[in-house]
């Protein structure tokens, strides 16, 4: 997709105009590749326009500008879309459920068993939807994505609400499916959840793409140092912060460094500090954490506004 | 065809759900129970209504469909699309490639018949009760009549619910939008129609009874019961037709063809 832009309509606030729209939040000049077998990490925080794009990309929403390789319907034949957190309900069947989907693909060849096999639902199947777990409800939604073999599938925060274990489950099956050819896009605000297994990540905030690359190449584009988090017991040294069962604290200096430095001072353990998204949008524009994630309203979504355009 | 699997789908999936079990009884109590009660030949109606042929009997238990089939397409479609929005099932349907032109006709057909074919199939019991207790049945010109309007009123109840429920944010607003509809064609339409009269110069209290009754005529185009019944008379020889069969004919079509339009459009521009 090249230069894509969204933005959501909204009915006119003027009661004697009421079905007049006027342009909302969305997302502005998006470029985004997807190759065959590549798992990319869509990151950013709330409200920065990720589930927007997904949504476009889905074919869900029309594209106002710009330019997606495929039409709508194609799209939709192609990739597979797993929305945010489904409230699966009612009396239907797990199969009974995938069977509805696969009616819309009219693809009544696809073997659903296999498919509810490979989601891990195979002890379910004939499990009412309103019996489902949490995790199950996921799977479902994965296995709903599934359905026609798409060549693509978008995930909007397919992790939310799952146990770490499953998480681990959701990672191997997504990246079984990229290892047999499957672009995926994945969505999440939370980098730790995706650096481990994604090829790329795609850097959002207000609507607009900030960085597209390996993560090692936006930290360094973007001029972040990697810290290293340092524990230990006893009197805590400068920079640090005392809990009950000792220190704790955040540097930048090297390990042998610390080493030096800490060693008798009670040091325990040193590893890196977790990259988060809140380091990135600082990063990227300057903004303390405040102001680019806290801070985030749908106005501040909007792009300024130019002379004679709504807001 | 994807669409009419997923409408037998739908079907099958509303056919057998609790809302039905409550529903059947309720459809068999009020259609058969009217075809018992008005086929008993020393009935005396109070407005002198006379039951004189097998068909009059058909005609006016129809009445009877109007308050228990159209309150069951209501109760059926309430949550036909804000339910999926709600849980976000939404999402993944408009996700799939089936045009959305199908998915609004499978959506339509499934909620249409899990309530017109056992309404129909109780109607055809209830017209061999009046023949068994009449001791005449109807003209199978007339009996086609009736089914095929009784199908096309619950038809139109069910865009009207529909198109509620997809304009709904949540599932009491679409059943309040839906009920009251039905309140409207049901129970008020006489007090619209008084309104109407009085705004026309019409008297209501019946010093201009020809007046009224043609006015009342044509304001009955514009509600699903009023149109439904309009036909079904058009069989009554000693009732005096004030609609021409073209205006009734015209009436029926965009019953049929506005509210599904408009549905199909709005499914068609819907987003999750």
């Amino acid at each position: 997709m090249e230069n894509v832009t969204f933005r959501h309509l909204h009915p006119s606030p003027n009661i004697l105009t009421p079905w007049k729209k006027r342009l909302g939040p969305g997302i502005h000049h998006i470029s985004l590749d997807l190759s065959p077998g590549e798992i990319v990490g869509l990151i950013g925080p709330n409200g920065s326009g990720k589930t927007t794009l997904i949504r476009v990309i889905a074919g869900l929403y029309q594209e106002m500008e710009g330019n997606i390789n495929l039409n709508s319907i194609k799209r939709r034949e192609r990739i597979g879309f797993m929305p945010e957190q489904v409230r699966w309900e009612g009396k239907k069947t797990v199969f009974g459920q995938l069977k509805e989907i696969s009616h819309m693909q009219n693809k009544n060849n696809t073997d659903l068993n296999k498919l509810i096999k490979l989601v891990g639902l195979n002890s379910q199947s004939n499990t009412m939807l309103k019996n489902l777990s949490q995790g199950m409800r996921q799977r479902l939604s994965l296995a709903c994505a599934l359905v026609g073999s798409p060549d693509y599938l978008v995930l909007d925060e397919p992790m939310n609400g799952l146990d770490p274990l499953a998480q681990k489950a959701f990672v191997n099956l997504i990246s079984q499916l990229a290892k047999n050819g499957m672009g995926i896009l994945i969505s999440s605000h939370r980098v730790q959840e995706l650096k481990h297994f994604c090829d790329k990540m795609a850097l959002m905030h207000q609507g607009q793409m900030l960085a597209f690359d390996t993560l090692e190449v936006i930290s360094e584009n973007l001029g972040i140092e990697m810290k290293n988090v340092i524990e230990g017991d006893g009197e805590p040294p400068e920079n640090t912060t005392s809990y009950l069962d000792g220190w704790r604290g955040e540097t930048e200096i090297s390990p042998e460094e610390i080493i030096e430095r800490y060693a008798h001072k009670g040091l325990k353990f040193i590893y890196p500090s977790p990259l988060d998204i809140a380091d990135l949008i600082k990063a990227a524009t300057g903004l303390g954490s405040e102001e680019g994630s806290m801070d985030i309203t749908l106005q501040s979504m909007i792009p300024r506004r130019e002379i004679g355009e709504d807001e | 065809m994807s669409w009419t699997q997923l409408s037998l789908h739908g079907f099958k999936e509303r056919f057998f759900s609790s809302r039905m079990k409550i529903l059947w009884p309720l459809l068999s109590m009020f259609i058969l129970g009217a075809a018992w009660g008005l086929s008993d030949p020393n009935i005396r109606l109070p407005a002198q209504i006379p039951l004189d042929s097998a068909y009059s009997i058909l005609y006016v238990s129809s009445a009877f469909i109007l308050l228990s089939a159209t309150l069951g397409v209501v109760f059926v479609s309430f949550d036909g699309i804000s339910r999926d929005r709600i849980s976000g099932v939404l999402d993944i349907k408009l996700s799939q490639p089936i045009s959305r032109n199908q998915l609004t006709t499978s959506m339509i057909i499934s909620h249409w018949a899990t309530v017109a074919i056992p309404t129909i199939c109780l109607s055809i019991i209830a017209i061999f009760i009046i023949g068994e207790r009449f001791g005449q049945y109807p003209y199978f010109s007339e009996v086609l009549i009736y089914l095929g309007f009784t199908g096309l009123v619950l038809l139109w109840y069910t865009l009207i619910q529909l198109l509620a429920s997809s304009w709904a944010e949540d599932m009491g607003s679409s059943l309040a939008l839906g009920l009251g509809a039905w309140m409207l064609f049901t129970l008020l339409w006489l007090l619209l129609t008084s309104v109407v009269a009085g705004l026309s110069g019409v008297a209501v209290d019946g010093s201009e009874i020809e007046k009224w009754s043609d006015l009342q005529s044509q304001v009955d185009l514009f509600s699903p019961n009023g149109l439904y019944h309009l036909v079904l008379e058009t069989q009554i020889q000693n009732i005096d037709q004030r609609n021409s069969n073209i205006s009734l004919i015209i009436a029926t079509c965009m019953w049929t063809i506005v509210p599904w339009y408009l549905l199909a459009r709005r499914v068609k521009s819907m987003q999750p």
